[in-house]
């Protein structure tokens, strides 16, 4: 199935910082913050990561792949999706194959998970909620 | 904790962006390692060592406070640039009912919504109802710098 990657979720990734998170196998976590970010395809997203936040980071993402992402900026309030996925390191950019898609705006609808969704359908949804017209 | 200048410079720093402070971003981690990574508005010192989080719809937050107490906290918009920090430090969850210290902060903080509405996060994207129900306090343990040039230097 096709990841529901909507034009305003990548514009809003791709405009500013990305900050994640990455965790320990027994869950100690670590937060790197992306200079900037692409997308990739349908489903994959390659961060710019500066050397300081590779060598932060490195440990964890040797021990466990995945990565949670929020978009930097004014992105968190106006493009309220948490991305997750695994993460590998490639010489200086971490590549991700984005896995699951959460709603994070404050609300009745915060934590609902969205990538069993289409893209179309992410975008009524929007819609519905009067994100966009 | 120190009550020094930086203990000042993360009280200025991590309030309501309305009251010249900023959006933060919430790291937590389920017991087996998966990571969650959501923006807060509802963000104080409480005190020289505890920072606290009001719960406005928490979901995967709250069940892995439940399980695993690391958190992390970096400093987002709209003074990332003015306060490169990320905050690591023992999360605890307090509501109606929490007995010991939870219970004192709750009682300090259950009204924190009404207090300060989010009146300048746009309309569309407020919270339909902004009531607490509960508090994620956290104990800080290690702060880092967020700047790229020094990023993950530990200044406590």
């Amino acid at each position: 199935m096709t990841f529901p990657l909507t034009t305003r979720i990548k514009e809003w990734y791709e405009k500013d910082e990305v900050h994640f998170a990455v965790a320990t196998k027994d869950g100690k976590v670590k937060i790197g913050i992306a200079q900037s970010c692409k997308f990739v395809g349908n489903d994959k997203l390659i961060l710019s990561v500066p050397e300081n936040v590779r060598n932060y980071v490195l440990p964890e993402l040797q021990e466990n792949p995945w990565i949670a992402l929020t978009p930097g900026g004014q992105g968190g309030v106006l493009a309220p999706y948490q991305l997750k996925g695994l993460a590998e390191l490639q010489g200086d950019e971490i590549r991700i194959n984005l896995k699951e898609l959460y709603i994070t705006k404050p609300g009745p609808e915060a934590g609902m998970r969205m990538d069993h969704k289409s893209a179309e359908e992410v975008e009524q949804f929007e819609r519905d909620m009067g994100w966009i017209r | 904790m120190k009550n020094d200048s930086l203990t000042e410079t993360l009280k200025q720093s991590i309030k309501e962006v309305k009251h010249g402070g900023n959006l933060v971003h919430l790291a937590t981690c389920s017991i087996d390692g998966k990571p969650n990574l959501v923006p807060m508005r509802f963000a104080r010192m409480h005190d020289e060592e505890t920072l606290v989080i009001a719960d406005m719809y928490f979901c995967k937050t709250k069940v892995n406070i439940k399980e695993n107490s690391s958190v992390a906290i970096s400093v987002c918009y709209p003074k990332r640039k003015e306060y490169p920090y990320i905050i690591y430090g023992d999360g605890y969850y307090a509501e109606k009912g929490t007995k010991g210290e939870g219970k004192k902060i709750w009682d300090s903080w259950k009204n924190w919504g009404a207090k300060s509405l989010p009146t300048e996060v746009p309309k569309k994207f407020r919270p339909p109802n902004p009531n607490c129900r509960g508090i994620l306090f956290i104990k800080v343990k290690k702060v880092v710098k967020s700047n790229f040039d020094e990023f993950g230097k530990e200044i406590r």
